[in-house]
């Protein structure tokens, strides 16, 4: 068992955990948060497993490394249309979620 | 020299171990505050004491202290802002008879 | 000694995860949250990506956590309604998806080419000595490119949803009930987050940082002179406007111009790539910490009145 390995699993858990909530919770800025360890378990996944029984890879830690800016600009952005919807709605959970 | 690091970097993670059992146990956010900025501001002083023998160059040395000055600022900063606050929401509680203050941990 | 590191650190990320997924309170949620950003960056180290380290203490757990905060703050009531009810087949499909996962990383297929060796190999031609800033704008600059355009538009998607609000929020606030204490640490901390924003722009040549982490910091500073009530949008707002594009614009520029010389888009002659890249770079970090403050700057705040 490396480090790298270790943590792509870690990674794969993290995948797991964060599906079942976003599943379960309707609250939608809960599912923001699930939504983000998600893509960091993606991110642990794809460096340690290109890492594991190999050298450092520059290559999918520089694809990481986009992604860790990207993922940022979205959550922003989702939490901007969250709020515009809280704003007019007064909800805090889509209309087909509300039991 | 080495074992002069070892002991100064044991010390500042003695001091980390006791300010977040301060954390954890005190009862309010004020002893809370109290325990966690003077024990991290001295944990990672002694860290950055103990680490300082090992740097290569001036530069990194001087980077390492730089740190530490940042962390000391902000903590100061962030203590009184959280304080602050917890004094703004419960004006007339004493700072030792705040006992409702739980949700702001 | 490091197999224990390694369990103790993989073991928090599960228990900062899991008290994300399933605290009772949201605010406590956001606090586990950013707990989890700053032992991912731990992760990043031990994982021998310092570069991600860096991104991941600014963005994961700086910027993010700053903007579900200011979310929370936000909302008028913490609770949410109960979870679902059926839980019990969602529960199965995710564990067996996880045991599936690590199942498929053992089957995984051999490489048929050492991407780490072709990288050693071309750097020299790269014009920097930082294998990651070398994959990052010059061998896939087009994912760059394509990075700093998808951030614009969110910036620009963010401005639209946002447009007449903001006039109305910015008259709604407009004596600034200043705290000394954070105006003056801010003040003075100022100056210090440029720099450090232009040392680790500068340091990503020839070792780990770069547009990104720069960025990053450059945006959790602004974001920090925007907390303490220091309004700088305020007195530069078109000139803002503009730098939210000045990046990608002159990328593509650059890009494009090199075809004159009748070169294939976006490559650099070879004798000039270090300043080319160097170049993209800074622009590419002012840029982009304009565009992850002004997501911060153009959230939609409560005191705007709804009409419903």
């Amino acid at each position: 068992m490396t480090t790298d390995f270790w943590f792509a699993c870690i990674g794969a858990v993290l995948i797991a955990m964060a599906l079942f909530t976003f599943i379960r919770h309707t609250h939608l800025l809960r599912r923001i948060l699930a939504f983000n360890i998600m893509g960091s378990g993606v991110f642990l996944i794809l460096v340690g497993l290109a890492q594991h029984q190999r050298q450092t890879d520059p290559v999918p830690q520089a694809l990481v490394l986009t992604g860790i800016v990207v993922a940022v600009a979205a959550t922003a952005l989702a939490l901007i249309i969250f709020r515009r919807f809280y704003q007019l709605s007064g909800r805090t959970e889509l209309d087909e979620d509300q039991q | 020299m080495i074992y002069l690091q070892y002991l100064l970097v044991g010390a500042g993670c003695l001091f980390f171990i006791v300010g977040t059992l301060g954390l954890l146990r005190f009862p309010d956010t004020f002893t809370r505050i109290h325990a966690i900025t003077k024990a991290d501001n001295l944990g990672l002083g002694l860290l950055m004491l103990g680490l300082l023998p090992s740097t290569e160059s001036l530069p990194q040395a001087l980077k390492l202290i730089l740190i530490w000055l940042l962390v000391l600022a902000a903590s100061a900063t962030a203590s009184y802002l959280i304080a602050h606050y917890v004094k703004a929401q419960s004006p007339d509680a004493l700072p030792h008879a705040d006992t409702t203050s739980e949700e702001q941990d | 000694m490091q197999f224990a590191f390694d369990s103790m650190l993989g073991l928090g990320l599960l228990a900062c995860a899991a008290g994300v997924f399933w605290s009772r309170d949201l605010f406590r949620s956001v606090v586990m949250f950013i707990a989890f950003g700053l032992l991912l960056a731990l992760t990043w180290v031990r994982l021998e990506a310092p570069d991600l380290a860096l991104a991941e203490a600014a963005i994961g757990a700086g910027l993010t956590g700053v903007l579900l905060l200011d979310a929370i703050g936000h909302l008028r009531q913490h609770n949410e309604h109960s979870p679902r009810n059926h839980w019990l087949l969602p529960l199965l499909c995710c564990i067996a998806l996880a045991l599936l996962l690590i199942l498929s990383f053992n089957a995984r297929p051999e490489a048929s080419i050492s991407l780490p060796q072709l990288v050693a190999e071309s750097l020299p031609e790269s014009g920097v000595e930082h294998p990651i800033t070398a994959v990052l704008l010059n061998f896939r600059s087009y994912d760059t490119l394509l990075e700093i355009a998808v951030l614009l538009v969110a910036a620009v998607v963010a401005m639209a949803l946002n447009d007449g609000l903001a006039a109305a929020a910015r008259t709604s606030t407009e004596q600034s009930n200043r705290d000394p204490v954070l105006a003056g640490f801010t003040s003075r901390l100022a100056p210090v987050i440029l720099l450090v924003a232009i040392y680790v722009l500068w340091a990503g040549s020839y070792m780990p940082g770069g547009a990104f982490q720069g960025g990053a910091i450059l945006a959790a500073g602004l974001v920090l002179l925007k907390l303490a009530d220091f309004h700088i949008e305020r007195y530069a707002e078109s000139l803002l406007r503009l730098g939210l594009a000045f990046g990608f614009l002159v990328f593509l520029a650059v890009a494009t111009s090199v075809m004159i010389g009748g070169r294939p888009f976006l490559t650099y002659p070879e004798a000039f790539a270090g300043q080319f890249i160097l170049f993209i770079e800074a622009v590419l970090t002012f840029s982009i910490g304009l565009i992850l403050f002004s997501l911060f700057n153009q959230s939609p705040g409560q005191e705007v009145p709804h009409d419903n």
